[in-house]
């Protein structure tokens, strides 16, 4: 007989122990969805379409000016999204971000530039009102002190000089000219070269 | 052993024959649109509201272009539409173009695709077909190609206006 109760309560105990633990584990499944966060990741990226020129003879004559130059620093920032119908006033609706950094120009290799003159490089954008800001895909920034040579157009409506397209600027360092672009192809093409052997395919297709 | 000495120039020509043809230059951006591009829907930004303007006739005449192709590829106009077509006018700058792709994962979600209104060259026979087909092209998922395409950077785009061969590759490869 008493081996019968102590079995009945050993099934009771192992019964409602398990039942217990079940609805234990029930509960925190339906607590576990209910506090489930789905996170979705949004990006947004940006793609342009600029000219691009995979030879020295065609970025020379494509470049309204050709010249080797100090970036002094940044000068500023401003909206190059203007209004249409006024190109004074920003468009209000489109921000494009340049930056306008001070160059000090060493020798000009084709046209004309100041002494001082000021290069426009493009860096972020919001394309409307709510979106979000993106970083230009081209954009690399131009450092203090260092020594480009810089492959620009000049603005009839500002002044500045900005990108031909791509490549925009070579970096001076160790006596060789080094292509700063984020397009793979383009430094598969211009590999590091000396300053003066660059300097001389330059003149060339210049005057050619 | 005869069968053997012409079958191997054989072979050997034939892939040289072959191969350039199976090259292809198309790049697929990772993220696409998960329901097909059959039904994409567009609408005017607030520099496009009004019809008859270079930038708008432009990106007409690329949607056509593209709804044209033997590809699944077809743009109709929508108010409702989360994809926005639109012009800029930057007049410091080379650019022709530009499209901003909202994403997740790999599902495109929306985008944006202007045509720059203040390029020196965007006035010339059809520079901004050539450019918004462009950017569309951008929408639907491709990336720059270094082949004769309108994705090519490096096309000349009074020539390059709208979707050629290696475009229509990308995208039946894609959907």
């Amino acid at each position: 007989m008493k081996k019968m109760v102590l079995f009945a309560v050993t099934i009771g105990v192992i019964f409602v122990g398990g039942a217990v633990y079940f609805i234990k584990d029930e509960g925190n499944i339906h607590k576990q969805i209910g506090t489930a966060k789905v996170t979705r990741h949004i990006h947004t990226i940006s793609h342009s379409d600029r000219p691009k020129y995979t030879n020295i003879k065609d970025l020379s004559k494509a470049s309204d000016c050709i010249f080797i130059g100090i970036v002094e620093g940044v000068a500023g920032t401003r909206n190059l999204a203007r209004n249409p119908n006024d190109p004074a006033q920003e468009d209000p609706n489109i921000y494009i971000e340049g930056v306008d950094y001070d160059v000090k120009v060493i020798e000009v290799l084709k046209g004309h530039a100041n002494a001082h003159v000021l290069v426009t490089e493009q860096k972020q954008m919001r394309l409307d009102k709510d979106g979000p800001m993106v970083q230009d895909e081209h954009y690399i920034g131009l450092a203090s002190g260092q020594t480009y040579i810089f492959f620009v157009k000049k603005s009839n409506l500002t002044g500045r000089y900005y990108s031909v397209g791509d490549p925009f600027f070579f970096v001076l360092e160790n006596n060789q000219v080094v292509l700063k672009t984020k397009e793979k192809d383009l430094l598969e093409i211009y590999k590091p070269e000396e300053v003066k052997a660059f300097k001389a395919r330059v003149k060339a297709a210049v005057e050619e | 052993m005869k069968l053997r000495k012409i079958a191997v120039p054989f072979s050997v020509t034939l892939a040289i024959l072959i191969a350039p043809l199976m090259v292809r230059a198309y790049v697929l951006e990772p993220y696409y649109w998960k329901d097909g591009v059959s039904g994409l829907t567009y609408k005017w930004g607030s520099n496009l509201q009004t019809s008859g303007t270079v930038i708008r006739t432009a990106f007409e005449n690329a949607l056509s272009d593209w709804n044209g192709t033997p590809t699944p590829v077809w743009f109709s106009y929508s108010s409702r539409s989360s994809n926005t077509l639109n012009s800029y006018y930057v007049s410091d700058s080379s650019e022709y173009g530009v499209c901003n792709i909202t994403y997740s994962g790999s599902e495109i979600l929306h985008f944006t695709a202007m045509v720059n209104a203040g390029n020196i060259n965007i006035g010339k026979s059809n520079v901004a077909r050539s450019a918004a087909g462009h950017e569309l092209g951008h929408g639907i998922g491709l990336d720059h190609s270094t082949a004769i395409a309108i994705m090519n950077s490096n096309r000349d785009r009074t020539r390059i206006y709208t979707p050629q061969q290696d475009d229509i590759n990308g995208v039946n490869a894609r959907y």
